[in-house]
């Protein structure tokens, strides 16, 4: 199924999505006392905008960079440089503020449409060094955009949570012919190109993440060396050749109107799983039933991660440097953050809440054994949990 | 043997850190990254939000890189001079106090800045002034090294790849031809795309512009296929005129041309003086048809694709 046509099957209506967007951002910015905010971080961009995010290098991100500014009390936003066509804005024309040039045409344009308000009033995600030069938004004094973006974004409208689903599901599809693809001797490269090529024969340009197919050893010790003392991953490095039974972890990411997907599974090289390997799966999936009981309106973070905990045993499960599970929009990794370095302190007075969207990618790991780790999309609802994937299977591993 | 290439880089780094007077360099910028520190990593796509990636300080000479393992970090980068991925704040100010000659730096460089960032550097380096230092990469990153042409020349290889299997493609839809250059790239070599590789087909041309990344650095190539192949002459002029103490060759009636730096990636588009070992995506554009090409700046310009696609 084409983007298009599975977004008209999903009811997505571009229109009312960014509409809705705009307006969760002025109300945050209006509860939050925040008079304008100054975006240049591409994915905010398009949050306040519809503007694109490339699907290419952060250099040529920084060079094709536009900027937004949204006043609470405004109309249309604005948008400086970029491509306007097509969007609801007051467009400005501009070059990337990744220049003098183009610092100095966003610095006068802000004067121009926020010269009213006191720098403490203007909220911002980012300067970049010409920015800085040109001295307009001021460094000191504004305030941070953060806190507005993330209340604004951190609950999904359905059409949000339509375009995630979407992204899941053809991620999912174009995974299907990669998996069968994983024989010894193939290397990661031959996985990625059919991957990035069949991801466009389903009509997606955009893939967010060189895609990981990443061989994980047996034993931490055999890995790189970490500051954890735990698994690194992923590394995204070389251009490994499998070997019969060997444990590939899977991560990729494809966005569908700027919303991402993420795919993780863990899949065996040549060969079905052995008794001990296809334990680990059972272990994985007794955390996420033990997650997804616990998942509902009102539960907190903590309560997620003290399941998943009590299921694996007493051991949590899940990487140190990571997270059991994270949500998903317009980043590939936003809040809500769920048993990260932030402590059990914050995860407790973390309330989840219906629209927030929370993946789960607990890993189980027996060092010696093995390891499996999956990802699972859940969105949560006013009664508890729905999946936003389409049920992609866990091959060679089997549910039982 | 040779100087390894993120030594040769970290030095010009440092050098012009002490020409700046600046104690300490705070990047968060991928490509000045890499520059000064070797590091290679996961590629994800767009703009980054500005963070403490990489912190180069002067008086030891030291390199301090975000990272939570040592795979792709360069030897000489000491596995405790990592810091790792961390969602807390206060994690992230503890690991950055530790680093020696960070607190007591006067001049602290940064190629870009958040509020959370501002707050953070009024703690750890209370004495400290800011100066805006992306320029300082910018100029250092300029010339290029020549194991950095070698990348770039790879690189080039592999778009070159992407090229030949649209042309074997066609007649196809521009999404199936795009869709097979891609898969080709990845199978040559890059599955890191430079920009969003482009095939566009308007009545008898096929426009195709591709490009990828080998270790951080760019290659690319541009080519309209079914064109008249005497009118690549037009493109050829302009690629001989890339000349050291020249101006970046300009558009004339009917020819358009967009010169820009290249390098980690894409640099800022070029305007001033050329200087010998400076590299350059060059693209003209005469009617339908379409080029594009990497060219080093020499006294013999160098395109960086030996053959003609």
């Amino acid at each position: 199924m084409t983007p298009a046509a599975l977004t008209n099957a999903l009811g997505i209506d571009v229109g009312r999505l960014r509409a809705e967007r705009l307006q969760r951002l002025r109300d945050n910015m209006t509860a939050q006392g925040v008079g304008a905010l100054v975006l240049t971080h591409a994915p905010h961009v398009g949050y306040a905008t519809g503007h694109g995010v490339p699907a290419a290098d952060a250099s040529m991100g920084n060079v094709r960079r536009a900027v937004a500014v949204i006043r609470a009390d405004g109309d249309r936003p604005h948008l400086v440089g970029g491509e306007p066509d097509g969007l609801d804005v007051i467009a400005h024309p501009g070059s990337t503020p990744d220049t003098d040039d183009g610092a100095r045409a966003l610095a006068a344009v802000l004067d121009d449409v926020l010269g009213d308000l006191s720098p403490e009033h203007v909220a911002v995600d980012g300067w970049t060094g010409p920015m800085l030069r040109a001295g307009t938004p001021t460094l000191v004094g504004s305030a941070d955009a953060r806190p507005v973006i993330t209340a604004a974004t951190i609950c999904k409208t359905a059409d949000e949570l339509a375009c995630i689903s979407a992204a899941q599901r053809i991620n999912e599809e174009a995974m299907l012919d990669v998996v069968a693809g994983l024989a010894p001797g193939v290397h990661r490269s031959d996985l990625a190109a059919t991957f990035l090529r069949r991801i466009r024969e389903l009509g997606i340009d955009r893939s967010m993440i060189d895609p990981i197919f990443q061989p994980m050893p047996r034993s931490v010790a055999d890995g790189p060396r970490t500051t954890t003392g735990d698994v690194a991953f992923p590394t995204g490095l070389g251009d490994p050749a499998y070997s019969e039974g060997d444990l590939v972890w899977v991560d990729s990411g494809i966005t569908v109107h700027g919303y991402a997907s993420d795919f993780g599974r863990t899949w065996i090289c040549g060969r079905g799983p052995n008794e001990a390997e296809q334990e680990l799966f059972d272990r994985w999936r007794a955390v996420i039933d033990a997650s997804l009981a616990a998942l509902r309106p009102g539960a907190t973070s903590g309560d997620l991660c003290r399941a998943a905990t009590a299921a694996n045993g007493g051991e949590r499960p899940w990487l140190p440097h990571f997270y059991l599970a994270h949500g998903l929009g317009i980043e590939s990794a936003e809040m809500p953050l769920i048993g990260t370095d932030l402590g059990e302190e914050f995860d407790d007075a973390f309330v989840l809440a219906p629209g927030m969207v929370v993946v789960l990618e607990p890993v189980i790991w027996v060092d010696g054994v093995g390891s499996y780790r999956a990802e699972e999309v859940i969105a949560v609802t006013d009664d508890g949990w729905r999946a936003l994937g389409g049920e992609h299977p866990y091959d060679p591993f089997v549910v039982r | 043997m040779s100087t390894p290439l993120h030594v040769e880089r970290r030095d010009r780094v440092l050098s012009a850190m002490a020409d700046a007077d600046l104690d300490v360099l705070v990047l968060g910028e991928q490509a000045n990254v890499v520059y000064a520190s070797g590091h290679h990593r996961l590629w994800t796509a767009g703009t980054r939000p500005h963070a403490p990636t990489c912190i180069v300080v002067r008086r030891t000479g030291a390199t301090h890189l975000l990272s939570t393992w040592d795979e792709g970090v360069p030897d000489d980068v000491p596995f405790e001079h990592l810091f790792g991925i961390t969602w807390n704040p206060e994690v992230m100010g503890a690991a950055l106090a530790a680093i020696p000659g960070l607190s007591d730096a006067r001049r602290l460089g940064v190629d870009g800045m958040t509020a959370g960032f501002l707050r953070a550097v009024g703690r750890l380096a209370p004495g400290a002034e800011l100066v805006v230092a992306d320029n300082l990469m910018a100029d250092a990153r300029r010339t290029k090294f020549a194991a950095e042409v070698d990348l770039m020349r790879a690189a080039c290889g592999i778009a070159a790849a992407g090229l030949e299997a649209v042309a074997a493609a066609l007649p196809a839809t521009d999404a199936a031809a795009t869709a097979l250059a891609v898969d080709a790239m990845a199978r040559a070599g890059s599955s890191r795309p430079v920009d969003e590789p482009s095939v566009r087909t308007t009545g008898g041309t096929t426009v195709v512009d591709l490009g990828v990344l080998v270790e951080g650095y760019e290659g690319g190539i541009g080519r309209t296929l079914g064109a008249d192949a005497a009118a690549t002459t037009v493109h050829e002029r302009i690629l001989a005129a890339c000349l050291p103490g020249g101006p970046p060759p300009a558009s004339v009636d009917g020819i358009d041309v967009e010169v820009r730096g290249a390098g980690l990636g894409a640099e800022r588009p070029v305007t001033d003086t050329l200087e010998a070992d400076m590299v350059l995506s060059v693209t003209t554009t005469a009617g339908v048809h379409r080029w594009r090409d990497l060219v080093l700046v020499a006294d013999e310009p160098l395109p960086l694709l030996d053959r003609n696609g």
